[in-house]
């Protein structure tokens, strides 16, 4: 199959191109940027006139609930809220019932996602069993059952010694480690960001050095072992200070954080009256933490956007702020979010495709030969959030109701539109 | 006053605070009758939702409603549904079917009554949410201030103890502070942390820094279910830096006020002879309580205006 992106604009962090071009996609995969004559080609053509053609998004840290959770979300409703937000590749977290730590499980997941799921989901494997943070799990088998990255999820892993131990043993098995940076001593009973604003709404607060130890703690043994490790969910000032001093000293220590807490800040959680979708781990921090973000994020200390994907149903949600489980969904706004956060389309592509692609080992450059996974965007365009319109099964979003820039028109995979409606 | 709720202090204006103050004053006196009831609230049904225990606030807000001629039922956690897993809405929405004009609602967690107020139409009235607020608590202990030093402006109130867990305390701040007074806070650190600073008051140490500049010594309960462990050593180092006693009292201005919120931990906030002392006026707050109440429970209600009911 041939499909033919006619007129827009090729814009491409990882080589720096922006101008306009056709792109051919050819067997699933590019096999020509500009410099050829469109007229004449046989392919199927999508109309690019006055928007932007430009690698898919990967995601690094999405929970799809499958398996065990289908009220949640699964492979097949994650992976079209997943298009719809313009990516391609998802890792899927371990965080599942039963949780990814046994090798049939991650096979199980592969299998059923290349049938399910309309785009590629990749597995991150349990670092320790059951997510427990005790015992390490069986991290070789799972690699070679398939997982491309072994996780905690957004589970900390409490004792030291085991976290050393973990990275000493997993490295062997040469697959990338991501984990949360916390205390959770300093975190017990907290639900928001600890500060001004749940000093004055009467919430128990989550201290910014309990993410700041973690990150310490992380880089220490990340020095110590030299396995090199991506930390999960960075959202304050502090914490990024302590990682730019690891990678300033050659440690090798990688960050992400996600859409929503480069755009949304702590008084969400005040202006919304205690509207439990705001409730998020890590939680929303202080405009401060915000603005140091956004600036780690251009400056690539923390490289990588997530969507921190969360689905959560009302019945989950519809409860007090404290008894609320935290997260939200992310797939479909992260792009939107981190456009107006980043106030950039091309910082934005480079923080949610080309560095975590580069993460997993993915080629998110528009050149001849390179996988055929790209977005079509309008750049122009602006949407407001609804949950009712939202592809995920459900819709716990701190953004209900905001205006984002950017809309997806189209989603591409190995060559094929999978976003809107299959047409290929 | 033009609301259909009071869910706490933070963002209620001065003025709203002085007419709660102005209508509770009137109210008083039908307390004091022999036939202690107005018809005011004929008709109205008036229901209260407590989660938590309660003896005095509850049976504060149950006389305000009787003796205001409403209709008032309660629900109580134990006994209820809540206990074979029915959520708070799931709740609300059957108190709605059954088409209350207010709802009272005194739960464990921040933000719960702001969860009803959103999404019903009847009133509601915060009895106490978590550490956040309790706004009923903070307008009588404003009014019993108000009898005995007259206009709050420029007037120095010490809060002393167990501020950051202290809903009681949240609300005086806010309330206070937009009547003008001048807040100081003393307690353990774990109890007065920096933060809440922001809020627009002053952060002591020990008690002996907030005695003698203070018109108002308002002493919180310490609340040990509520106390990580490391937050607190022991009662008898509590009392030794925090608690009131005569000697500390005899420091303070003459005629300074001793409040409490109660129910009081005798020996350990303050000493018995500083509970039951001429500046005690820890049992007028309880009597302000019901005309507090029924000055929220009308002005909600009842619409503007009123004064003649009131005074009827």
């Amino acid at each position: 199959m041939k499909l033919l992106l006619e007129g827009g604009r090729v814009l491409c962090p990882g080589t720096g191109e922006d101008r306009e071009a056709d792109v051919l996609v050819e067997d699933g995969r590019i096999a020509a940027v500009g410099g050829f004559d469109p007229i004449g080609v046989d392919a199927e053509r999508i109309s690019c006139a006055g928007k932007v053609v430009a690698p898919a998004l990967v995601d690094l840290e999405a929970n799809l609930c499958d398996p065990g959770m289908p009220w949640r979300e699964d492979l097949s409703s994650g992976s079209d809220a997943a298009a719809a937000g313009g990516f391609t590749t998802v890792l899927a977290s371990p965080a599942t019932d039963p949780v990814l730590d046994d090798p049939a499980m991650v096979r199980e997941v592969l299998e059923r996602a290349s049938s399910e799921a309309t785009i590629e989901v990749r597995v991150a494997g349990a670092l320790t069993v059951g997510l427990g943070g005790k015992e390490i799990a069986e991290v070789g088998l799972l690699v070679e059952a398939g997982a491309c990255a072994l996780s905690n999820a957004g589970v900390f892993v409490e004792d030291t010694a085991v976290l050393r131990y973990m990275m000493l043993y997993a490295r062997n098995f040469g697959c990338p480690i991501l984990l949360r940076a916390g205390d959770p001593w300093l975190e017990a009973g907290g639900v928001m960001h600890e500060g001004e604003v749940s000093a004055r709404i009467g919430l128990r607060g989550i201290p910014d050095a309990s993410e700041e130890i973690g990150v310490s703690r992380l880089a220490a043994l990340s020095r110590m072992t030299g396995t090199p490790v991506h930390i999960t969910g960075v959202t304050t000032s502090k914490a990024i200070d302590k990682l730019r001093q690891a990678q300033a000293a050659g440690v090798k220590v990688s960050a992400s954080t996600s859409a929503h807490h480069l755009l949304l800040t702590d008084t969400t959680v005040m202006e919304s009256d205690y509207d439990a979708s705001a409730r998020l781990s890590p939680p929303l921090r202080s405009e401060a933490d915000r603005a140091s973000l956004v600036e780690a994020v251009k400056e690539g200390v923390v490289g990588c956007v997530t969507s921190q994907h969360e689905p959560w149903t009302r019945v989950e949600k519809e409860l007090e702020f404290e008894r609320a489980r935290p997260g939200a969904v992310g797939l479909e706004t992260a792009l939107s979010a981190t456009v107006e956060a980043l106030g950039s389309l091309e910082s934005a592509l480079a923080a949610l495709s080309l560095q975590p692609g580069r993460f997993l080992g993915l080629d998110r450059r528009l050149l001849p030969g390179a996988p055929g996974d790209l977005v079509v965007l309008d750049p122009d365009a602006s949407w407001t959030v609804k949950a009712e319109a939202l592809w995920s099964r459900c819709g716990n979003t701190p953004l209900l109701g905001r205006e984002l820039p950017v809309r997806v028109s189209a989603t591409i995979h190995k060559g094929r539109p999978v976003h809107p409606a299959k047409t290929g | 006053m033009n609301r259909k709720d009071m869910l706490g202090l933070r963002g209620v204006p001065r003025e709203e605070i002085v007419e709660i103050l102005d209508t509770a004053a009137r109210f008083k006196q039908v307390s004091e009758r022999r036939i202690k009831k107005v018809p005011t609230l004929r008709g109205r049904t008036v229901m209260t939702l407590f989660f938590e225990n309660s003896t005095r606030t509850r049976m504060s807000f149950d006389l305000a409603s009787k003796r205001l001629s409403a209709d008032g039922v309660g629900f109580s956690a134990s006994s209820s549904s809540t206990k074979k897993g029915e959520t708070l809405m799931d709740t609300a929405r059957n108190l709605n079917a059954m088409q209350p004009d207010a709802v009272i609602i005194r739960h464990p967690c921040a933000g719960a009554p702001h969860m009803l107020a959103t999404a019903f139409p009847f009133s509601v009235i915060n009895a106490g949410d978590g550490i956040n607020e309790h706004p009923s608590q903070a307008l009588l202990d404003m009014l019993t201030m108000r009898e005995h030093i007259g206009d709050l402006e420029g007037r120095t109130v010490a809060i002393v103890g167990d501020v950051y867990h202290s809903r009681v305390a949240r609300s005086n701040i806010y309330g206070l502070t937009t009547m003008g007074a001048r807040v100081l806070l003393a307690g353990p650190g774990t109890m007065c942390r920096p933060e809440l600073t922001s809020l627009g008051v002053e952060v002591r140490h020990s008690i002996d820094e907030v005695l003698k500049e203070s018109d108002v010594l308002m002493m919180l309960r310490i609340q040990r279910e509520r106390l990580a462990p490391g937050m607190l050593a022991s009662s008898r180092e509590y009392s030794r830096f925090y608690g009131l006693d005569a000697g500390r009292l005899a420091r303070a201005s003459e005629r300074v006020l001793v409040m409490h919120p109660g129910p009081i931990n005798r020996g350990v906030e303050m000493s018995p002879e500083v509970a039951d002392g001429a500046n005690s006026v820890i049992l007028e707050q309880v009597t302000n309580g019901i005309a507090v109440r029924m000055a929220l429970l009308f002005l909600l209600l009842g619409g503007d205006g009123g004064s003649d009911e009131a005074s009827s």
